[in-house]
């Protein structure tokens, strides 16, 4: 090891600490990453006249926390805001513990967020239950804000009117295939999500819903994000569809679905799919293999 | 005087960012060029990217990143060139660069524009890779000096001789940023105008001007203000040593309306106004 990755690896773990600089460095001197030499800081950063070397590595351990947090903070403000900035905050300091970056971009950050959060409200379950429901509810909400954040970076397609569909003729419906825009996410989630969305949005507290399976879209038209709420039935169908089976396969798929309700699809499914195109879920219409 | 790369002084421009999309695309503002952050871009294929292909239909855009990593001792990150290369030829860029720095280490990446040992094996190490990366993006890199605040015991030169030789050993072009070296002499006790004295300046495509947060005992560069005053006049010493640099005005924090953000661009050209003759 020369010395300069042996001081990258110090400085790195000394200003990553989460309990600070001072106990950085004793991390440091444990896991042997002092460089060559080296006793006391000052034998490796010699401060000045202003600063002490530890004020001056708290700039960048202060930096290190602040920087992701903020942007986790504006990746999550729903969470955020159910949480509490306070527990957001230390939660987040708690999450870049236990996963420290390793993408080249703060952008990515936080993608290890909702599933970290859903370990993290496990573990609360038993002995904090009401901490525990509220992290439950942020793991859905998370799942949410992020997906709302990736659909900004699928490619743009024009959408296709419903009177594309409308020109096949209706028998051989059952083998189109419609392709879901490249900008569209289908989630189930484990919880009603809306009401504490808009409650964020409108800055009023968030109530805690009980547990429900949930379906909700959430698609781009350019330099708009949409999220709406689905029935089971209509998040299996767009599901299959985005899969690439025909409308066929995807009405079979969804019928043969333990507890569907098969009447309500069929009698809604032209509603349905005029709603759908009306608001450009779908990228093109074309006949089966 | 042009510098050695015969890249051209673009005038004065600004970053592009986000609450400005809208702005920049209806209302077309009079800035001569837009920077973008590379790692903002190059992983889109989404509404960004055709926000920045309208912008490149009416300006030169130059891409600078935070995330290269020169520094470090962690290998080279190939995928990561590659799509930055990707991304400077589909939007023909005017250049790209990064900064002196590393930002993390061991497969951990700390976010920061971390400061670099001033010492022989750093120097040989980075002039490597600063070689390699111009060989993969077929392009002159420009590298720009950071913003520190701390020095190392190790330091055998100082901040400006280890960069002249950088630049000099791997061929590189340099953005000289007027704000950081304000900054770090500041933190370090130093005294800006003669480290810009030994600026190679045939090397310096571009300036960056930034407003920073001055604590008494340090300042911290936050690109969330104004350029100050001692800043300006820094830059203007510069703009006539140097003949005239394509000059940025970094503004990240606090993030003003538009017409704020160009009217502190605007200020650059009476210190540029030699170049209308």
């Amino acid at each position: 090891m020369g010395e300069l990755d042996r001081l990258e690896r110090w400085m790195l773990r000394v200003v990553t600490h989460p309990e600070g600089v001072d106990a950085g460095f004793d991390a440091a001197r444990t896991e042997g990453l002092l460089p060559e030499g080296a006793e006391v800081l000052t034998d490796i950063v010699p401060g000045n006249d202003r600063l002490s070397p530890e004020e001056q590595l708290h700039i960048y351990a202060f930096a290190y926390f602040e920087r992701i947090i903020d942007v986790l903070a504006d990746e999550y403000p729903t969470v955020q805001h159910l949480l509490s900035l306070e527990h957001f905050r230390r939660l987040c300091r708690e999450f870049l513990v236990d996963h420290p970056s390793e993408a080249y971009s703060l952008n990515r950050v936080g993608v290890p967020f909702a599933g970290w959060l859903a370990a993290r409200s496990a573990r609360a379950a038993k002995a904090q239950p009401t901490w525990s429901a509220k992290l439950a509810l942020a793991v859905d909400v998370a799942i949410v804000e992020r997906t709302m954040d990736e659909v900004w970076d699928e490619p743009f397609a024009e959408s296709i009117p419903f009177e594309r569909l409308q020109a096949i003729p209706m028998e051989a419906w059952a083998d189109v295939k419609l392709e879901t825009m490249p900008a569209l996410a289908l989630l189930e989630l484990a919880h009603p999500i809306t009401e504490a969305m808009n409650a964020a949005r409108d800055d009023e507290a968030i109530v805690v819903p009980k547990p429900a399976t949930t379906w909700i879209c959430i698609y781009r038209d350019d330099d708009r994000r949409w999220r709406f709420e689905l029935t089971f039935e209509q998040h299996g169908l767009l599901a299959a569809l985005s899969r690439g089976e025909t409308l066929g396969e995807a009405i079979e798929a969804v019928a043969t679905s333990e507890g569907a309700d098969v009447a309500a699809m069929m009698s809604g499914l032209g509603g349905w799919f005029k709603e759908w195109m009306g608001t450009g879920l779908f990228a093109s219409v074309r006949l089966g293999d | 005087m042009t510098n050695r790369f015969d890249l051209p002084d673009l005038g004065v421009g600004v970053g592009l960012r986000v609450p400005h999309f809208n702005y920049v695309l209806e209302e077309q503002p009079a800035v001569d060029w837009f920077e973008i952050i590379s790692e903002n871009f190059m992983d889109t294929e989404g509404r960004p990217m055709r926000i920045l292909e309208q912008v490149r239909e009416h300006y030169p855009v130059v891409m600078h990143g935070v995330s290269m990593s020169i520094g470090s001792t962690d290998p080279l990150d190939r995928d990561y060139l590659q799509r930055l290369k990707r991304l400077a030829d589909r939007i023909d860029v005017a250049w790209m660069g990064d900064h002196v720095c590393w930002t993390g280490v061991n497969g951990s990446n700390g976010h920061d524009l971390y400061p670099v040992p001033y010492t022989e094996e750093s120097l040989a190490h980075v002039v490597e890779r600063i070689r390699i990366v111009q060989d993969i993006l077929e392009r002159p890199l420009v590298m720009e000096n950071p913003s520190t605040y701390l020095q190392f015991v190790a330091d055998s030169m100082s901040e400006i001789e280890w960069i002249g030789r950088m630049a000099e050993d791997a061929d590189c072009a340099l953005l000289l940023d007027v704000n950081n070296v304000y900054v770090t002499a500041r933190n370090h006790g130093l005294d800006a105008m003669e480290y810009l004295q030994q600026v190679p300046w045939d090397r310096v495509v571009q300036n960056h001007l930034a407003g920073h947060t001055d604590h008494g005992t340090h300042c911290i560069d936050t690109h969330d203000d104004h350029v100050c005053d001692d800043v300006w006049e820094l830059y203007a010493w510069v703009q006539k040593r140097a003949g005239g640099i394509a000059t940025l005005i970094e503004w990240d924090g606090n993030l003003p309306d538009f017409p704020t953000l160009q009217a502190e661009a605007d200020k650059c050209r009476p210190h540029r106004s030699f170049l209308d003759g």
